[in-house]
């Protein structure tokens, strides 16, 4: 009864134009012309028998179509046996060479055709020791005469979980089956070629990208070299058959090995496209699952490994599991890529299960998987360059939106003074860097702008301030100056070449503010006045404040004082007045026309230095009444400094005859009748002191 | 020319055996060991009937007429037979006794034939034919099962050829038995097919690439590998004859033909995109190759196989072109075109091996697919260290511009920004402006002009600064921000809480007293007032240079007032505006010091002193004082000046430096003195 299952099993497959019948322990064919015939027959097996050609069994057969080890016959998978088959010809022919193809067979075989020793692959043996496993598909020609054929195939297996025949026997002319499995082995080739280039390829390309902690190519580029490696592996075999002198233990152990690593890897792979949706923990897990995989490969025997093949399919399925989590979490959430990689991937598996079915039924069918995979693969690299361009792109935005924000943000940065500072690298700006050097600190503001900005809304008065910088701004950097900062309405201006260079700054501000003026009295507005004042010097620049919150900024009593002359202008109603540092050091100055205006004295300290106003940029009328004051005005101040008070005063006095409002001479006026009346101080010197801050 | 012959040599070394012979017809491998030289190569003299298909049974008993195999009759009769036409070859080959079945590898044969062993039909190929109209062509190298065979081995081969300018076996035959032959076999399809599967997957993947990046030098690498992928498939062992079995074989040799023509153009166009140095002619060579495009589509293969010759010509003169062209400009870009040149040449010798292969009739193996292997190696190297190296070029370019950033930014007044309700940088113009009540932190060292004096500039900049990094800090920590610093001074500006801008004075001169009494060897002191008023923030500049700046009253009433913490001995001083914004002051140590006159102001403001226990010894002291100081100041206030007097007395027995209290008391002396003018309002100024 148990046996009931196999008996007058049918198959007659007429696609082969063949009729065939299998019967257990036989196969009847007739009408056959050569086209591979499968034998899916139910084989003869006795157990624990190494039948020899013309020894009868003494054990009853068990009737198998694969395997020893199932449910059925309750066989232990080590151990050895006979396979017997008969193949009877129903018409007889003289003479027939036909190729027969013995598949991977576990561990070990010896094939007799006919009573003829064929050979077989490794050593069969009793026990573990004496024998050799070797696993590989392997072809044999025999010459069939008569009209019965009988296989037998002495098996022993101490290597693998499932011990025997793996896949039928397969017959056929010699020709036709030779290009049959020309062809599969072509596209396992192919296959192999293809991922083999696309690992090494993204190998180096990882490699390269690594330091930016791109890991994703890398990755890939060992999945697919791992791939390429495993396409040689299993189906044909073509590693193994090629190299038949390695026995099975090791391409068994790479074999599974190569699943091991290659599933976490490619989850790994997964989490670095999909960063969102994985955290370092999962990662960590996976590499430790990767690691005792290949460890648990390497060294445990082979026996063991397929012994544990359940463990496989559980590790297979939770990582699987983990990557559609990943894939649909990433699907769910649009991320570009997620249907690209999820649709090579069905593909795939749908040619992968394709396969199966066509092996498992006796179906007529292509075998695609190496085409499904070739297809997924090429998905995988697209889907990879454009997640690369992708990253490039962005970083061009990055890099071009950076720029853009750095020449706006330039706008604050001291540039020059950092030129100063001697830093070539921009980025290297430390707080209290400095450097002292010779130069001309100009300062320039606005005569009486608090009254004009309380008659102005805040916003006139940020669009009169800016529109006025604007005019001023170019005219400094034309003469080699650049502007240290804005001070509510003054311009704090250093000029590092000469101080040539910054007088005919100020002079050609001083003859915009005459063209900006015309302008503002046509539209009704107020004439303006502005007041520069020259001080040269050695002047510190640097960086201070501290590191969030920097400026560039220039310390010196040269700036001190260069501001305080600003607020001279007023005094003396100058347009401009410069420093006997800046008039020493000045080599143009027979094309100016200035007044001397007296010394000043700052606060606390002993020297005193002359000041002189440059009446070049007055409007025309002032500029001639004032060119033509000048040298009454100057030998009055004479008179004053050599203590003549008199004559002082007599010559102010007519200088004020012409132009009664020249505050210069007001003040001396003021200051020689305060000396006639009160007498002399002890330490009069003559001088105008100023607190400087 | 010698390099040429050499490298020739060195090929044929490499691709061809030298075995044995066939002589007259016949072949002696008895002693031939198959295990130990491997497949046996069938060239020589052999048997050769011009002009009929002699049966195999009488193929031996002819007179004795030679040609050499392989190699196509035309080349070897020297003219004497034409290429188009039939004819028969027949040769004999003694066997060594074996138990194992034979294989016969036999090379192309143009272009049908017939193949007989020992008078048996083995194969036939295409279908022969006495007439062009009767047959079929099929060129298409056969691994055949020849089964077990006596020693002798008779084979006969009727051919005939109306297609290709070249009949007769071009290629070589093996002969081989099973223990050997399929190994053999294995071996020579192999390589091709990873070679296919290499030059597919490398050709796809660029090419759909160039679709995303919009690049021409991808593109055609991507073009100029498939055409070859193809190209491998239809020559040497032929493997994509299999799968295309249903079209004709002078279509698959077109197709052949123009793979070989396009993959040169691609090829070309390939180098010029890499090398914008490379003629620029070099681009018009496509119109140059669609004459051979056109010719191969329409003309009869006997024709346009006619014009290989030229091709081959214009081929390594246009390479050497590239050679020469690219040593020209070695130095401009010397380690890519050093990798180039290295690949190209590679290329360059496969090629013309095959070339040499063709042209002279000299059995063996085009090789051209395999220097072609190391060429899309090397050269896959160098795009795609191209593409990291753009790649990096961008990251770089980001990495240093985000460290510009991240240091421009430190000149930026972040906070004020918000204040404009500007995200970022790019948002600001000049011109911006916002009105806003806010809090204000005047920060000076007091005599600071003093120490500077005794300091060289780069000594003040370093104490500047090491007093700036310490309160920079304390500002940030209670919600203010640095707006300018004045030389000495800092203005710090808070928006939100008064206790929080009481908090970081607090803790700034906390700070302060705890930095001098470090090692800083500058005993510094540091007056702080606080205010609060209406400001206008706003940017100011011109397109080159732009600046934040504050404007307004309050900015000058928060100087002016700090002026007054040195008259009145107090560290932290407030303004009534502050003062009134406070939540609930009677947390605080406070002292209402009077009121003062700012100039430029309408109104005397009233100043209140701060004090804590974290920088201020004496608050004990002050507490008890402040009864006496207070009741002091509401008597000066009323002209009680005696009383006045008396109270301030009292607070000085405790504090004896309480720098109030003596300002006061001598005010109410000069006032007792001098009797009270009648717009005295007991307002104090400051006198400059």
């Amino acid at each position: 009864m148990k046996y009931l299952f196999f008996t007058l099993l049918l198959a007659i497959t007429f696609t082969l134009g063949a009729e065939v019948i299998f019967e257990p322990g036989k196969v009847q064919i007739s009408n056959w012309n050569g086209k591979p015939l499968k034998l899916e027959a139910s084989y003869s097996f006795y157990w624990n028998e190494l039948l020899s050609p013309g020894q009868g069994p003494s054990s009853e057969p068990f009737f198998l179509k694969g395997q020893w080890a199932n449910n059925k016959t309750e066989l232990p998978p080590s151990g050895y046996g006979t396979y017997q088959l008969i193949i009877e010809w129903n018409e007889i022919i003289e003479q027939q060479d036909i190729m027969l193809r013995v598949p991977s067979i576990s561990s070990s075989y010896k094939l007799y055709i006919d009573g003829i020793d064929k050979g077989g692959l490794g050593v069969v043996g009793k026990t573990l020791r004496d024998s050799l496993a070797i696993v590989a598909p392997h072809t044999f020609f025999l010459k069939r005469t008569g009209n019965r054929t009988e296989i037998l195939i002495q098996v022993s297996n101490y290597h693998d979980v499932s011990g025997g025949l793996w896949n039928p026997l397969v017959i056929g002319n010699p020709n036709l089956l030779l290009s049959q499995v020309k062809n599969i082995i072509s596209r396992d080739l192919f296959l192999c070629g293809a991922l083999l280039i696309i690992g090494l390829f993204f190998l180096i390309f990882g490699f390269n990208l690594l330091k930016f902690k791109s890991r994703e190519y890398l990755l890939f580029g060992i999945f697919s070299i791992i791939m390429a490696l495993r396409v040689l592996l299993v189906n044909q075999r073509i590693l193994p058959a090629l190299l038949l002198q390695i026995p099975w233990p090791f391409w068994g152990a790479l074999e599974y090995w190569t699943v091991y690593v290659a599933v976490p890897l490619f989850a790994l792979f997964i989490g670095e496209i999909f960063p969102r949706f994985i955290n370092w923990r999962y990662k960590i897990i996976l590499i430790v699952c990767l690691i005792l995989g290949s460890l648990f490969t390497i060294t445990v025997p082979i026996v063991y490994i397929t012994k544990l093949i359940s463990l496989l399919h559980l590790y297979i399925i939770i990582i699987s599991i983990f990557i559609f989590l990943i894939l649909g979490q990433a699907l769910y959430f649009k991320e570009s890529g997620a249907i690209f990689i999820l649709i090579g991937f069905v593909i795939m598996t749908s040619t992968i299960v394709n396969d199966l079915i066509v092996s498992n039924t006796s179906m007529q069918g292509r075998h695609l998987t190496p085409w499904g995979t070739f297809f997924f693969f090429i998905l995988l690299v697209l889907f990879l360059a454009g997640h690369f361009f992708k990253k490039q792109e962005m970083q061009t935005g990055l890099s071009k939106i950076l720029q853009s924000t750095n020449n706006n943000l330039l706008r604050f940065v001291p540039l020059e003074i950092l030129h100063y500072l001697g830093k070539s690298d921009l980025s290297q700006i430390e707080v209290g860097e400095n450097v002292s050097k010779e130069m001309t600190v100009l300062f320039c503001n606005i005569k009486s702008f608090n009254k004009l900005s309380e008659s102005m809304t805040s916003e006139d008065c940020f669009n009169f301030l800016n529109s006025y910088f604007n005019h001023m701004g170019p005219i400094i950097r034309k003469h080699g100056g650049f502007i240290d900062k804005f001070i509510g309405d003054s311009i704090m201006a250093l000029f590092p070449d000469s101080p040539d260079e910054a007088l005919s700054a100020a002079v050609e501000m001083q003859e915009t503010m005459t063209d900006y003026n015309s302008g503002r009295k046509k539209a009704g507005y107020q004439h303006l006045k502005i007041g520069i004042g020259l001080n040269s010097g050695i002047v510190t620049v640097g960086t201070i404040g501290e590191k969030e919150r920097m400026e560039g900024t220039a310390i010196s009593d040269v700036v001190n004082l260069a501001r305080r002359m600003e607020s001279l202008t007023r005094i003396f109603d100058a347009n401009m007045i410069i420093s006997e540092e800046v008039f020493r050091r000045l080599d143009m100055l027979q094309s100016y026309t200035f007044c001397f205006l007296g010394r000043v004295q700052v606060l606390g300290k002993m020297e005193n230095i002359g000041m002189y106003e440059i009446i070049d940029g007055c409007e025309n009328n002032i500029f001639e009444k004032k060119r033509n004051l000048a040298p009454k005005f100057e030998r009055a101040l004479l008179y004053y400094h050599l203590k003549q008070f008199e004559d002082a005063e007599k010559i102010f006095l007519e200088i004020l005859k012409d132009s009664p409002e020249n505050k210069a001479t007001l003040y001396y006026l003021k200051d020689c009748q305060k000396v006639l009346h009160q007498g002399l101080d002890e330490d009069w010197q003559g001088t105008l002191i100023m607190e400087v801050k | 020319m010698k390099i040429y012959l050499t490298l020739l040599f060195l090929f044929f070394l490499c691709f061809t055996s030298w075995a044995q012979t066939l002589q007259e017809g016949i072949l002696d491998a008895r002693s031939y060991d198959f295990e130990k030289s491997g497949m046996l190569s069938l060239e020589g003299n052999v048997r050769f009937y011009w002009n009929e298909h002699v049966s195999p049974l009488d193929a031996f008993s002819r007179e004795d007429n030679f040609l050499t195999m392989p190699g196509h009759w035309e080349f070897h009769s020297d003219g004497k037979y034409p290429g188009i036409g039939i004819g028969t070859y027949a040769f004999q080959i003694l066997l060594p006794p074996s138990d194992e079945p034979w294989f016969l590898y036999v090379g192309d044969v143009s272009s049908s034939y017939n193949l007989f062993i020992n008078g048996k039909l083995i194969h036939s190929q295409g279908k022969i034919s006495q007439q062009k109209e009767n047959g079929i062509p099929w060129v298409e190298p056969q691994y055949l099962f020849l089964g077990h065979q006596e020693e002798l081995l008779e084979i006969v081969i009727q051919v005939s050829n109306f297609y290709h300018r070249e009949g007769g076996i071009w290629y070589l035959w093996y002969l081989g038995s099973e223990s050997i032959a399929e190994e053999w076999y294995r071996k020579t399809f192999s390589l091709d097919l990873i070679i296919i599967g290499f030059l597919t997957s490398i050709g796809l993947v660029f090419t759909l690439i160039s679709l995303l990046n919009r690049n021409y030098s991808s593109l055609f690498f991507g073009l100029f590998c498939l055409v070859l992928a193809i190209r491998t498939g239809l020559t040497n062992n032929r493997e994509l004859y299999d799968s295309l079995q249903m079209i004709s074989w002078p279509f698959l040799h077109r197709l052949e033909y123009i793979c070989m023509y396009s993959a040169f153009l691609f090829f070309t166009q390939f180098t010029c995109v890499l090398f914008s140095f490379i003629p620029s002619f070099f681009r018009k060579i496509s119109l140059f190759i669609a004459l051979f495009f056109i010719g191969t589509l329409f003309l009869p293969i006997k024709i346009y196989t006619g014009f290989l010759i030229v091709f081959h010509i214009t081929t390594v003169l246009i390479a050497l072109t590239i050679v020469i062209s690219l040593i020209r400009h070695f130095r401009e870009d010397r380690k890519r075109i050093s990798f180039f040149l290295m690949a190209f040449l590679l290329f360059f010798i496969g090629l013309l091996h095959d070339y040499a292969l063709v042209t002279f009739f000299i059995p063996g193996q085009q090789i051209v697919s395999y220097s072609l292997i190391l060429f899309v190696i090397i050269q896959m190297g160098i795009l795609s260290s191209r593409i990291v190296g753009t790649f990096l070029a961008v990251q770089n370019l980001t990495i240093h511009l985000e460290s510009l950033n991240r240091a421009f930014l430190n000149f930026l007044p972040h906070s004020f920004m918000k204040y404009l309700e500007k995200g970022s940088a790019n948002d600001i113009k000049l011109g911006d402006h916002v009105s806003k009540k806010l809090y204000l932190l005047f920060i000076d060292i007091r005599s600071f002009t003093e120490i500077a004096e005794r300091l060289n500039p780069e000594e003040t900049f370093s104490l500047l600064n090491s007093y700036w990094e310490k309160i920079g800090p304390h500002i940030r920590k209670h919600g203010g921000w640095v707006e300018r610093y004045i030389g000495d001074a800092i203005l710090a500006l808070f928006a939100i809480d008064p206790q929080e801008v009481l908090n970081a004075a607090i803790d700034i001169q906390k700070e302060i007293r705890e930095m001098n009494s470090g090692e800083m060897g500058h005993e510094l002191k540091m007056g702080i007032s606080l205010h609060y008023g209406s400001l206008i923030l706003g940017m100011v500049g011109d397109e080159k240079r732009m600046q934040a700046t504050v404007i307004g009253d309050p900015t000058t009433v928060a100087t002016q007032i700090e002026g007054y913490s040195k008259v009145f001995g107090t560290d932290i001083l407030m303004s009534e505006d502050f003062f009134l914004t406070l939540q609930d002051p009677t947390k605080l140590n406070y002292l209402f010091l009077g009121q003062v006159f700012i100039p430029g102001q309408k109104k005397e403001i009233g100043l209140y002193g701060v004090y804590d226990k974290s920088f201020d010894k004496e608050l004990p002291k002050r507490n008890i004082v402040k009864g006496y100081f207070e009741r002091g100041l509401l008597k000066f206030h009323q002209q009680q000046f005696k009383q006045a007097i008396k109270y301030f007395d009292e607070t000085l027995k405790i504090i004896p430096d309480h720098k109030t209290a003596i300002l006061y008391r001598n005010y109410s002396l000069k006032q007792q003195d001098e009797g009270v003018r009648k717009d005295w309002s007991g307002t104090i100024t400051m006198e400059y």
